[in-house]
């Protein structure tokens, strides 16, 4: 197994693993102050990620409130601890209501006529020794079935008496859900397989003049003459670039034109390169910008600009 | 002739079919949203995703009225809303918005998964519930912030199907009924691809409701033998113990939220009991108002203890509330100069759906309370209903009114400013409930001849209402930037009376850092109100001290952090100052020097006092 599907798969497992741990305690706490068969499967994640969320919540704030800050293992550790007490607390009442629905169903049969006390002992003789009440006749039995039936409610996933669907049907219900996962696998086999994979975009280049060295460029474009313009290129692209920069200012008549070049400047993916561009200008001047292009080496389209003033003092209000 | 038997296999066929198609679409859409990454604004939320998520929508409306049982609809309504929300949340490589609060969350749930504190220069820093979940999530899996900041607001879009189911089994409610309300469900939801305070708290609403009332209300289902006294108090214990978590924990999350919720729990249960025809009318109205009355002393001591909280934002809040303007508009100042077709556009893409779920949901609360105010006798088709499930829609219902006059109120008073959307959220969250009950109303009302022409009446109009909802849910959901009208900014130059795509681009991000590392630590950057969001985005506080927006720039020098409109994001600042032309005059204007460019964000400096860099004037002009 190559690395970089291992870390994936690890990666996989630690997401999974976190969405376990956020979701434990709220499961837990549903199961014990739910016991089985009171909830369905959403109605249990329903309540599961509410009692969750409201749990690590208060738990996180709390140790916020602690002074101590935020710890996520604290906090991971807040949780399992909760969901231990929580699974150890709906064993034990679990327990408990099984003893006493015990004793409830010795008494409902008796009620039925379908178990008998020994007076005085505290025997219990259930049948088949003790002969059952006749049923009702079939056609009666249906229409009080009928008359029983949650009207047009929601089906449950147990039976009226509380016992679970028959094995058999639980099984061919499985098979929905596994052919949506199949459906769902191949689609993104096939995705995978055959998609070109857009390309994220954004930016490919920054483009500026260094700050350190804005004030004196500026300073000394107003002096005029033979001066060095620094850039920088930094390549914001994932693969290496070479890039042309040109330097353009008004030469004659007022129209502007290239007074200097660096015809190829490469950069690495993710590097900054400087630059400098000999430049020659009149003095005194304080009138004329002076503008930077930046092209990819081999196109005419420039990819950024920029454009510098001479800095005179007396010019700005200060 | 068709069979009986013959017509249900070809049910189960549709049925099967929309399956199939659906979970392949959504798989589609998400493999694809998940590896566009992309780092620029596009001119379309579903720009390249569009084609799975129609086919995932239209196999959705099919699957949804041929589905038979409540709980499969809720599983299918589920998984459309995590991923109309997961869509456009994964689709983009940082969180989407700039505007709005996504950057004050960001920043606090960065602080709180590198420091482990709440960032004291974090807005909600009283109130991390949300936050340190999410960071706590960032630390377990290992992952980068990014990550779980876009993708943990979808998946809490779950949570509004699964109340609605809930209420709905527990009431319990006709199935017809069940099934409209909970296929209406996912198109109810707020935009949670962005992060948002009042969209990640409304689904909560919905739950501390259905909590409340199904607990007075609802059976306690089927358990293992037991007496039918104690199963139900069992049910109630649960569901009390559960409320009153819930309850604290919404007042961690959200404080607009913690404040609204026991206000209106304590109205809708105080009107429950003010007579006994109200009683009588209304379930659960002592337990709302128990326990609004609890969170409300819950939430008084939490700000009782947080004074500086109370002082430094309940304050600016409620300023912010009374002066409208001090807030970016949502409803474009010049709303006016459109035509009227510009402006049934424009309404279209803001709340068309709203619009809908509201009507909807206006003739179902109608209904609900028509045979109250006549004083007659149940109908036959309301007497489907058991007693409890008919009152605890009238409570429902009764709540549903009380934000409808919030919503009605704060419009009034601040049109097209951006309070009114808070409410209007909570609000159409707990539409599906009274507009599934309009849907339902009406077929039932449709008397067909046979049981094949009624069920082929009712599944008409609910797929009828489904089409309807979901094409202006997605145009809302969705806005498409270039649908929206433009409007003339300066003589010959349009632009967009408003940007509703708002993207955080690379390019933003990358002028940022520009500016936080490379620019003098005393020089005065001014941004706009985009920028100045996206700075705490991406570069948490640390560049806070030196921002400006252009209003409150100071008398000394400054860098301009500005954008073109477009790949590189959006402007929120008036058409006048955020125009492709004003900002190349700005570029252009004599003394004014570019020093920094990406191609889409660029820096200009100023070496004059800069008091107002949008309207200063070089000497010579």
């Amino acid at each position: 197994m190559n690395s970089a599907l291992l870390d994936r798969v690890v990666a996989l497992a630690r997401l999974f693993a976190a969405a376990c741990l956020l979701l434990a305690p709220g499961l837990a706490l549903s199961y014990w102050l739910f016991p089985r068969r009171t909830l369905d499967l959403l109605e249990r994640a329903y309540l599961g990620a509410l009692s969750s969320f409201s749990l690590l919540t208060l738990f996180g704030v709390a140790l916020l409130e602690e002074g101590s800050g935020l710890d996520p293992w604290l906090l991971a550790s807040c949780a399992l601890a909760c969901a231990a007490a929580c699974v150890a607390g709906a064993t034990v009442s679990r327990l408990r209501r099984s003893r006493a629905q015990e004793s409830q169903a010795k008494r409902r049969d008796v009620v039925r006529g379908t178990a008998i006390w020994v007076r005085g002992t505290g025997s219990y003789i259930p049948a088949p020794f003790v002969p059952r009440i006749r049923p009702a006749p079939a056609r009666r039995r249906r229409r009080r079935a009928r008359r029983m039936r949650p009207h047009r409610s929601i089906e449950q996933s147990v039976r009226a008496d509380g016992s679970p669907l028959s094995t058999s049907r639980a099984a061919r219900g499985a098979w929905g859900p596994l052919f949506l996962l199949a459906t769902a696998v191949v689609t993104l086999l096939a995705y995978r397989a055959s998609a070109a994979h857009p390309a994220a975009g954004g930016p490919v280049v920054g483009f500026s003049v260094p700050s350190d060295w804005l004030v004196d460029t500026q300073r000394s474009l107003r002096q005029g003459g033979h001066l060095a313009i620094p850039f920088e290129v930094e390549n914001l692209a994932s693969y290496d670039a070479a890039y042309r920069v040109e330097a353009w200012a008004p030469v004659q008549d007022g129209e502007a034109g290239s007074i200097a070049a660096v015809e190829r400047i490469a950069v690495a993916a993710g590097e900054t390169r400087c630059g400098a561009l000999q430049v020659d200008l009149p003095p005194r001047t304080k009138d004329v910008a002076v503008d930077l292009y930046l092209y990819p080496a081999d196109a005419v389209v420039p990819l950024a600009s920029l454009r510098l003033w001479p800095l005179d003092t007396s010019t700005y209000p200060q | 002739m068709s069979t009986r038997r013959s017509v249900a296999r070809r049910d189960a066929r549709v049925r099967w079919t929309a399956l199939c198609a659906f979970t392949g679409a959504a798989t589609w859409s998400l493999a694809a949203a998940a590896d566009m990454r992309r780092l620029y604004q596009d001119g379309w939320l579903l720009e390249g995703l569009w084609l799975p998520v129609a086919l995932a929508l239209a196999a959705y409306v099919v699957a949804a009225v041929h589905v038979r049982r409540p709980r499969h609809v809720a599983l299918l309504a589920t998984a459309l809303a995590v991923l109309l929300n997961a869509v456009p949340a994964l689709k983009y490589a940082y969180p989407y918005a700039p505007t709005s609060d996504t950057a004050d969350h960001v920043l606090l749930i960065r602080s709180l998964a590198v420091t482990g504190q709440a960032d004291s220069g974090a807005a909600y820093q009283h109130t991390p519930g949300l936050h340190l979940l999410i960071a706590a999530l960032c630390s377990w899996s290992g992952t980068l912030l990014w990550l779980w900041t876009r993708l943990f607001p979808p998946l809490l879009g779950a949570l509004l199907p699964l109340g609605f189911y809930l209420l709905c089994a527990r009431l319990p409610l006709p199935a017809g009924l069940a099934r409209a309300v909970l296929a209406l469900s996912p198109f109810a939801l707020p935009l949670l691809y962005a992060l948002n305070g009042t969209s990640f708290t409304a689904p909560l609403l919905v739950a501390l409701l259905a909590l409340l009332l199904v607990r007075e209300s609802g059976t306690p289902g089927s358990v293992e033998g037991g007496d039918a006294g104690r199963r139900r108090c069992t049910w109630q214990v649960g569901q009390t113990v559960l409320v009153l978590a819930l309850g604290g924990a919404i007042v961690f999350w959200h404080p607009i939220s913690s404040l609204l919720y026991p206000m209106v729990l304590l109205a809708a249960g105080t009107i429950g009991q003010l007579r006994p025809a109200c009683r009588r009318a209304c379930a659960a109205s002592g337990a709302l108002a128990s326990v609004g009355a609890s969170m409300a002393a819950a939430v008084l001591v939490f700000w009782f203890c947080r004074a500086d909280y109370v002082w430094a934002r309940l304050i600016k809040n409620l300023r912010l509330l009374l002066e409208p303007r001090s807030t970016p508009a949502l409803v474009p100042s010049r709303l006016g100069e459109l035509d009227l077709v510009g402006q049934v556009h424009m309404a279209l893409l803001f709340h068309g759906r709203d619009a809908v779920m509201l009507t909807l949901a206006g003739c179902g609360v109608l209904l609900l309370a028509w045979p109250l105010v006549r004083r007659r006798g149940i109908k036959r088709t309301e007497a489907y209903m058991y007693g409890s499930a008919r009152r605890a829609l009238h409570t429902y219902g009764l709540v549903w009114l009380l934000l409808l006059a919030v919503v009605c109120g704060v419009f009034a008073y601040q049109f097209g400013a951006q309070g009114y959307q808070r409410f209007l959220i909570y609000l159409v969250t707990l539409s599906p409930l009274p507009a599934g009950y309009a849907l339902w109303r009406v077929t039932a009302a449709l008397h067909q001849p046979s049981a094949r022409a009624r069920l082929r009446s009712d599944r008409t109009l609910v797929a009828a209402g489904l089409i309807a909802v979901a094409v202006l849910s997605c145009a809302q959901f969705y806005p498409y930037q270039p649908a929206v009208p433009a409007i003339e900014a300066r003589a010959g130059d349009a632009t967009p009376a408003v940007w509703l795509h708002l993207v955080n681009s690379e390019y933003q991000r990358q002028l940022l850092r520009y500016a936080a590392e490379e620019l003098p630590a005393e020089a005065q950057l001014v941004v706009d109100y985009a920028g100045h969001r996206q700075a705490r985005l991406f570069s948490g506080t640390t560049l806070q001290d030196r921002l400006r927006r252009a209003e409150q720039a100071r008398l000394s020098p400054a860098f301009l952090l500005l954008h073109w409109p477009g790949a590189a994001g959006p402007y929120m600042e008036q058409a006048e100052f955020r125009s492709t032309a004003a900002l190349q005059a700005w570029r252009d204007r004599r003394g004014v020097s570019t020093i920094y460019d990406n191609g889409g964000a660029f820096i200009l400096y100023y070496p004059g006092n800069a008091v107002d860099p949008f309207r200063l004037e070089p000497p010579g002009e």
